[in-house]
């Protein structure tokens, strides 16, 4: 219908995808929070590991942390956007087949990635742990994502974008970049791949990735949905629309350089540490900024805050993202990281950044979108203020006890007697110290789990109760250039432009990736020098400790501290890791750091310990790998590994490539006779607890000098 | 660390880019008017429950 | 009060209207003042979808303005207008020459990209200089940031450059200067270090440092920017338009075509745009901008009445006697658009002392380059690149504007209107305090104590033609005290004799109407015909409520007040005890030159009066302060004026200058201590360009922050 002016148009908003990614949300979130406890209770309880190789800790982690961040976030950012972006750009989505194509497909990838994880697919990097050609997935349902949410705004009829959309903007660029620099890998077969990076390099490039997966993928878009919804939910305006842009403006140009501070004290040069820890502490200004912003936008309607539930969840996670912005800054000086580095405080403060910051911003605005698409009534507000208090109480009794433990569990590590010793020489000791703490925070993810569930009835019951909704008819006026509309020609020249840009980086980043293989390590250091690359057994061990996990609960990089150094050796050298693709320097030790663990123990000790750890740790925690016994190691795809690994700058003779299953075997052959010799079974020369051994042997071991 | 040679200019390319979206947006009036875009996205009118 | 009556918009329909106010045949903008919520937003955007023709609407709420585009076949701007009064709102067309929004939306975009540039580069380039602190890899990221520094030394740098080129063309040092040469200075020695492959480079400092200045700057601008309140200025940009007296009857023109001797027409709350002689029998007005009286006045026809007076009656036919911009209000206007601080005597002095700081630095860079380039000469780059840094004539650029911008637009807000920021020196300089009595401490508003009744219709008319014209408090007491009448005669010959009374002929006659020193103890004046008098007029006058209050606080505050006036001496002392005056700080029976001769006997002294009546004695003081007379008059002699009844004014003209000079010392003192340490740190090597380029923008920033909190007291 011609309205009585030709830049007046009437459209209709497509809801139903939003509608689509709300249901995809509460049912991942479900997942996600249903892992989470699982995982929490496995760590307080180790017997939750049912014994299971797909159920068990190292597998179930990344599977949680996958669909917290990318079923649970991931399904609500997109809800948010295409709902928010729509309105605030007074036009239909581009194109309603991208919207569909966008939804299925990472709905597909998450069940790959559901499928894949427990099954032991993994890349052994954190948060990005997903095989190749789920990578490519979400690559490609990442363009479809930007191309739709790009050509969106090139039609769109409102002059000015609002400060969320130049939020949503730099996600969707940002996450692209990150991701495809951090996925850069060679496949070895279908569902294996070597990173192109490796040790050191590997480890920035992963924290690159790692925080600013946090920074764009759960910040960004995060605070330009919290700048829509906040003060939509309590009408009024942003205390200072002019504080948000210089916000956006100033955290986009500062947080890309705060990687680092996740590899403090390791072997990263000083002056990259150093900096990292400076840009994270210069964070904090503009993150508290965005905070005030939005606490301060409830000026005068504080009284919401007692009534309205939407109210409560939205101030409630604008205050943990302060909190967390804080401590994050915090935790990045040197001498806080010392102390929480490894520990359970990391793990605390991620919680309370997703659980009260996420989390709350998600249900908020879940309990904002469902009565108003379905044009009905929320089906209950006390449930609702039920599930806020129960969610708020779960996050504090989560985050309290893992700052605890962590803080326990820390300086317990660090305590000397007098003399100079470790007041606690065995590991045990702090993971026993802290257990009571595993199972508050268990409790505190069941309860944020419970109200999660309550939330769960209350929409359902609201949409079951909800009229069949007609989609509504909006008037919309183009405030933008007339000529622009009516030609068309900028529209298109607007396509033109993104696509351009986007090919153009593309373009870009895979000639780099082709080239730096290149340009790798022999750069850096000459190949002549100073570490053996691994045997094929030891290879094919260390990819069962990345399908396993292990690098979830130890480390393997010992730092410059002399509580460290008497605990496990000599501090680990840039060297040491310089052939490991991936690097596993972990970021966690519920159990020890395993840099140097290699001759340490004899052969029959570690097959005792990963069969049931009980037996040599009375009080281990650590699950039982019992499969690993009746498993056949897959000789024959050495040969390939080692292929792909050499072309990647490892220097493996030709020799060693062509016949790296008989050297694994043989190699494998000597293991089993010498756990027969003390006394352990005999023919496990093809198991996979062979190459496991062999590879916890090398440990520490392949400097061709030794460390002092 | 030769990675840097990657990621440096990776990161003054997303900068750079970040700025040339900066200066597309005050060149286009994005950054005229400060007050008036935080009360336009109220009160919609078609979002009643 | 009746209701306003709906605005005729349609002078904005016509040709001439349109290129003066449309932006093209298409667009216009408007001032609306009151959006405050998204309902109004709403409202008012909303009215594309309703009203045909109009293409968009677009409210830009921290202006105030609205910018509408139509279809000129389908819509008139006067339709728009309407509907937007509809809406609850009144639209103010803007002039285009009056929409300097345009062009400060210009400026505002180049310094924000310019800005943006500063920081993007400044930011990348402190990455790379602080990763080589710790440690880093110092070729690689030195040579990013020579890169990096490109664009700053010149896209960034430009208005230095331009600044202190333009201001060396006038032989003056401008604060751009050491800014400029630090910057090229800073690069061209950094990149040569570079080569040599030293590390001791500053593009960091340098570029972090022009950033920091950008932004004061920006900062400053935007803060001077807000004294142009836009309430002030709308008041006079209502004025572009009048009805004109034409063939069939009253028509809309543009102010340009108002002459002298026209007959126009305005209505019921419309400011006079013009003097005007009343042609209407009678009607009341508000002085409120002229006498600080809110409450109407009543004018009779034939009384010329001022421009910026506002009409209370439902209409009023007036013949124009002066244009706007020859009268007081007008000239009051054009004061409060075009501020500018240029001819302040303190500026100037600031300035000077800023070039004799800046002068004093260069010689001091130079010197020190010559005689130190034989023991180091790359240390005497350094050091003197840090000195050209650290040095601020911050206090003297930016802090004693500042504080005189503040300090008027606080007097505006207490109600002084003042020549120039000029007065705030003056009034530092002020001892004694001469008050004026009738009108000044007494009340404006005096009563006529004889009956009416007794005074026979064809004095009163006398009397009321011989005082239609003045504006003394005996003619608003008459007019008060007699009823109106139809026929007033003419009056030939007509004089007002300031402090005196006034004379005119009638029928032939010489009347004339003088203040008397008569023996009761009331003000009077006598009638006299043809130099015989006929009789007395006795008025009662009360102390205004603040007088006493407020002296008493002047003297505590160690002024000395004295009272002059032209009653009779038991009159005066009377009302001098009342206020508190010792009997030799009583001065009666004055004429205007006596009390012009006891101002400049008490010098420095401050006038405060009546600005006709007092003129003479307000231009023979320090400072001469009007509280009533009528601001075009008033602010010939008198170099403040004060809106508001009363004299507490008085204190608080004194309060703000010793606020704003208390300021402008302590900026200068912290200044003065800065510039010669830092300086002689930096010339005694304790400060490198980076340590400088820190301390400088902190320094500027505590004297901007300082000179702000403490006007906001």
């Amino acid at each position: 219908m011609k309205a009585v002016n030709s830049l007046v148009e009437d459209i209709y908003y497509d809801d139903d995808i939003v509608k689509k990614f709300i249901l995809a949300t509460l049912v991942f979130a479900g997942v996600a929070l249903a892992a989470g406890v699982m995982v929490a209770l496995q760590l307080a309880f180790w017997p939750m590991n049912l014994n299971s190789e797909w159920l068990s800790f190292g597998r179930l982690r990344p599977l949680h942390t996958n669909a917290a961040i990318f079923a649970f976030a991931g399904n609500a950012i997109f809800a948010g956007i295409y709902h928010s972006s729509q309105r605030l750009l007074k036009a239909r989505l581009f194109s309603d087949f991208l919207s569909r194509v966008h939804f299925w497909g990472w709905q597909a990838i998450i069940v790959a990635a559901a499928i894949t994880l427990p099954l032991g697919y993994s890349h052994g990097k954190e948060y990005a742990e997903l095989e190749w050609p789920i990578d490519i997935a979400i690559t490609l349902i990442w363009v479809v994502f930007a191309v739709n949410f790009f050509g969106t705004l090139a039609k769109r009829r409102e002059k000015h974008m609002y400060v969320a959309l130049w939020f949503y903007i730099a996600t969707i660029i940002t996450v692209a970049l990150l991701h495809v620099i951090n996925s850069a890998e060679i496949p070895v077969s279908a569902f294996k791949s070597y990173p192109v990076y490796a040790g050191i390099q590997d480890a920035m490039v992963q924290w690159w990735y790692g925080h600013n997966a946090v920074a764009f993928f759960l910040t960004t878009p995060f605070l330009g949905l919290m700048y829509y919804y906040l003060p939509k939910a309590a009408n009024r305006p942003v205390y200072s629309y002019r504080l948000s842009i210089i916000h956006f403006w100033a955290l986009v140009f500062i947080y890309i350089w705060a990687g680092p501070h996740h590899l403090l004290y390791t072997s990263l040069p000083e002056w990259a540490q150093t900096l990292g820890m400076v840009f994270s502490i210069m964070l904090w200004a503009p993150s508290w900024g965005g905070m005030i912003n939005g606490l301060l936008t409830l000026r005068g309607a504080w009284h919401l805050l007692r009534t309205d539930p939407i109210i409560k969840f939205f101030a409630t996670a604008v205050t943990f993202y302060g909190m967390a912005t804080f401590e994050g800054p915090l935790l990045s000086i040197k001498s806080v990281s010392s102390v929480g580095h490894y520990t359970d405080w990391i793990v605390g403060h991620v919680h309370g950044g997703t659980l009260g910051w996420n989390g709350f911003m998600i249900f908020g605005m879940l309990y904002y979108l469902v009565p108003r698409l379905w044009k009905t009534e929320l089906y209950s507000v006390k449930l609702a203020t039920a599930h806020f208090w129960t969610g708020f109480l779960g996050t504090i009794a989560y985050y309290l006890s893992m700052v605890v433990a962590g803080i326990t569990q820390g300086l317990m590590w660090q305590a000397m007697t007098p003399d100079g010793r470790l007041m606690y020489p065995d590991f045990i000791e702090t993971v026993t110290r802290i257990l009571p703490l595993y199972w508050v925070r268990a409790f505190g993810g069941i309860l944020y789990l419970a109200g999660f569930l309550l939330m769960v009835y209350n929409l359902y019951r609201t949409i079951k109760g909800a009229p069949v909704s007609v989609p509504e008819k909006v008037r919309v006026v183009n405030t933008r250039d007339v000529t622009a509309v009516e030609t068309g020609h900028r529209g298109l020249e607007g396509a033109v432009t993104v696509f351009s840009v986007l090919t153009f980086l593309a373009v870009l980043v895979g000639s780099v990736i082709e080239i730096y293989p290149t340009l790798a390590l022999h750069k850096y250091l000459p190949p002549s020098a100073q570490v053996e690359p691994y045997t094929p057994l030891e290879l094919a061990g260390r990819d069962l400790y990345i399908r396993e996990g292990c690098y979830l609960c130890h480390s393997q990089q010992i730092r410059p501290l002399a509580s460290e150094v008497l605990r496990y050796g000599s501090p680990s050298t840039a060297e040491e890791s310089m052939y490991d693709h991936p690097f596993q320097w972990g970021s966690k030790r519920t159990g020890p750091d395993l840099a140097r663990v290699g001759k340490k123990y004899p052969d029959l000790w570690h097959y005792r310990h990963m069969l049931n750890p009980r037996v040599v740790t009375p009080q281990s925690i650590m699950p039982n790998y019992i499969w690993l016994a009746t498993n056949d190691t897959d000789f024959l795809v050495l040969r390939k590994k080692f292929s792909v690994l050499k072309n990647m700058g490892t220097p493996y003779s030709d020799d060693q490539v062509a016949n790296a299953d008989i050297h694994a075997e043989k190699q494998a052959k000597e293991i089993a006779k010498s756990l027969e010799a003390q006394g352990g079974p005999s023919g496990l020369e093809r198991k996979e607890i062979v190459a496991m051994i062999a590879y916890l042997q090398a440990l520490g071991q392949k400097a061709k000098e030794t460390p002092k | 660390m030769n990675i840097l040679y990657l990621m440096i200019p990776l990161s003054l390319l997303l900068g750079f880019g970040f700025i040339a979206g900066f200066i597309w947006s005050v060149r286009s009036g994005q950054l005229d008017d400060t007050e008036t875009p935080a009360y336009r996205i109220l009160d919609e009118g078609e979002e009643q429950p | 009060m009746t209701l306003p009556q709906p605005v005729d918009f349609s002078f904005l329909d016509q040709d001439e209207f349109k290129t003066k106010y449309a932006v093209d045949s298409a667009a216009m903008n408007f001032y609306v003042e009151g959006i405050r919520c998204e309902k109004c937003v709403r409202k008012l955007e909303g009215m594309v979808g309703t009203l045909a023709g109009l293409r968009r609407l677009r409210v830009e709420m921290g202006k105030s303005l609205v910018h509408v585009e139509v279809d000129p076949s389908l819509l008139a701007f006067s339709t728009v207008a309407s509907a937007i009064e509809q809406q609850g709102f009144r639209p103010i067309p803007l002039a285009k020459e009056d929409d300097f929004f345009t062009l400060q939306r210009r400026e505002d975009r180049s310094d924000l990209m310019r800005l943006a540039a500063a920081a993007g580069c400044a930011g990348n380039i402190m990455t790379f200089a602080f990763a080589t602190y710790f440690g880093g890899p110092f070729a690689l990221f030195a040579g990013l940031s020579f890169l990096l520094y490109l664009p700053v030394v010149t896209y960034v740098a430009w208005p230095f450059y331009r600044g202190a080129w333009q201001a060396l063309r006038q032989m003056r040092i401008s604060i751009d200067l050491p800014m400029a040469v630090a910057s090229l200075l800073g690069f061209g020695f950094s990149s040569f270090e570079l080569i040599q492959g030293r590390s001791d480079i500053y593009f960091d400092s340098l570029s972090g440092f022009l950033f920091l200045i950008l932004l004061a700057r920006l900062v400053q601008k935007r803060l001077q920017r807000k004294f142009l309140s836009a309430s002030e200025l709308m008041e006079g940009l209502a004025l572009g338009r009048v009805r004109i007296l034409a063939m069939v009857g009253f028509e809309w023109r543009t102010l340009e075509n108002l002459r002298i001797g026209d007959s126009f027409l305005v209505t019921e709350s419309e400011t006079l745009p013009a003097d005007g002689e009343l042609q209407s029998p009678q009607a009341y007005f508000s002085l409120a901008w002229l006498s600080g009286e809110a409450k109407p006045k009543l004018f009779l026809k034939g009384a010329v009445i001022p421009a910026g007076a506002r009409l209370i009656s439902p209409e009023a036919r007036l013949t124009a006697r002066k244009m706007l911009s020859e009268t007081g209000f007008g000239k009051i206007l054009q004061q409060v658009q075009k501020f500018s601080l240029s001819d302040n005597q303190t500026v100037q002095i600031s300035d000077r002392l800023a070039q004799w700081l800046l002068g004093t630095v260069f010689l001091c860079a130079i010197t020190f380059l010559i005689f130190y380039w034989p023991v180091s000469a790359v240390e005497a780059l350094r050091r003197a690149i840090s000195l050209l840094i650290v040095a601020c004539p911050c206090a003297m650029a930016f802090g004693t504007p500042l504080a005189l911008a503040f300090s008027l637009k606080r007097a505006r807000q207490l109600g002084l209107i003042t020549r120039d920021a000029k007065v705030f020196a003056a009034a530092q300089q002020v001892k004694t305090l001469c008050f004026d009595k009738t009108g000044t401490l007494t009340d404006l508003e005096s009563c006529l104590l004889d009956k009416p009744a007794e005074i026979s219709p064809l004095q009163q008319k006398i009397i009321l033609s011989l005082e239609n014209a003045s504006l003394h408090p005996m003619a608003f007491a008459f007019r008060k005290a007699f009823s109106p009448f139809e026929d007033l005669p003419a009056v030939e010959d007509f004089q007002e004799l300031p402090g005196v009374g006034v004379v005119g002929r009638i029928f032939g006659k010489n009347y004339e109407l003088r203040k008397h020193l008569c023996s009761s103890n009331e003000t009077s004046c006598a009638l006299f015909e043809d130099g015989h008098w006929q009789r007395d007029f006795h008025f009662s006058s009360t102390l205004k409520p603040t007088s006493k209050a407020t002296l008493e606080h002047l003297r505590l505050r160690g002024y000395k007040p004295i009272l002059l006036s032209g009653d009779r001496r038991a009159i005066a002392t009377k009302t001098g005890q009342a206020l508190g005056f010792q009997p030799e700080e009583i001065f009666a029976e004055l004429s205007p030159i006596d009390k012009a001769h006891l101002v400049t006997r008490y010098a420095p002294a401050m006038m405060v009066g009546d600005g006709v009546n007092d003129s003479l004695a307000m231009m023979r003081a320090t400072v001469g302060v009007a509280v009533s007379g009528g601001v075009e008059a008033a602010l010939k002699s008198a170099a403040v004026y004060l809106v508001e009844p009363g004299i507490q004014g008085v204190a608080a003209l004194l309060d703000v200058s010793e606020t704003a000079y208390a300021l402008i010392r302590q900026n200068l003192l912290i200044s003065l201590i800065y510039n010669v340490s830092a300086g002689s740190l930096a010339l005694l090597g304790y400060i490198n360009p980076f340590v400088a380029a820190i301390l400088m923008p902190i320094s500027s920033g505590l004297i901007l922050l300082n000179t702000w909190l403490r006007s906001r007291q």
